[in-house]
């Protein structure tokens, strides 16, 4: 029904904590502060999120609008017709939604991950190879 | 059939991203990300469709369209993406195996440089004893 909601909340708070975090790197930068070679920035990091989210969000607004869920005139939902329809959207929401988001942030957490061990792995190969 | 398309899709597309084109101004990485995130919240819909009493997965002629039509627009929007770059002309479409045209013409010549000096110097005693 509107299940992608939630995801679209979460895209747009990520992309705001992304461009923040953005200007803080670039603020180091300004202040000399060199980035080790191979280490991947934290907003990177942020944007793989941010891709997965709008991505996955553009996608399921294409179903939405096949299935006739999502018009594009107001009010956009057809779930907001009736009181009772609305009520299922807000569960299906909560329960769909939240799962979705979920889990989407889970496995990016799971990407960023094993890119840190990567990156350890990579360190360590580098300093044994100076030595 | 959906959820079954875009799964392909993205691994289709992780494979071109990680095994075959380097280029990273064509942004398949950004593709795959839209892929495996609309893949991540089918799979969530689908387990509740599948807790609810419906089938896992719908093998429908709709369904089928729909995973069509979702796998195009995905492509549409990562076109959108790298047009502004395909426009100027900086996406150079070269496999990971292959060399871009001016870096073995680069190499080229400094092999050949490398080649004229080593000949020379080797040249240069021999001729010494001739005379």
């Amino acid at each position: 029904m509107a299940c992608f909601l939630v995801s679209t909340a979460e895209a747009v708070i990520v992309t705001a904590v992304k461009k923040a975090e953005e200007k803080k790197e670039k603020e180091l930068e300004l202040q000399g502060v060199v980035r080790e070679e191979g280490h991947i920035p934290f907003s990177v990091k942020l944007g793989w999120l941010t891709k997965m989210l709008w991505g996955g969000v553009f996608l399921l607004l294409i179903e939405h609008i096949y299935h006739g869920e999502v018009v594009l005139y107001p009010p956009f939902l057809t779930a907001m017709y009736s009181a009772a329809d609305t009520q299922a959207m807000l569960y299906e929401m909560a329960t769909v939604g939240v799962s979705m988001a979920f889990l989407v942030t889970a496995i990016w957490g799971v990407m960023v991950g094993i890119s840190v061990i990567v990156e350890k792995r990579r360190k360590n190969a580098a300093a044994e190879a100076e030595k | 059939m959906c959820l079954i398309l875009t799964v392909i899709a993205a691994l289709v597309t992780t494979f071109l991203w990680k095994k075959v084109y380097k280029d990273e101004k064509l942004k398949l990485f950004n593709l795959a990300l839209m892929y495996w995130g609309a893949s991540i919240m089918w799979l969530v819909d689908s387990l509740f469709s599948a807790a609810y009493g419906e089938g896992f997965f719908d093998i429908s002629p709709a369904d089928t369209i729909l995973g069509i039509i979702v796998i195009l627009c995905g492509l549409v929007m990562w076109g959108i993406l790298i047009l502004p770059a395909a426009l100027r002309g900086e996406i150079v479409v070269s496999k990971k195996d292959d060399k871009p045209e001016s870096v073995v013409v680069a190499d080229s010549k400094v092999e050949y440089k490398k080649i004229e000096n080593t000949t020379g110097s080797v040249q240069a005693p021999e001729r010494k004893k001739n005379e």
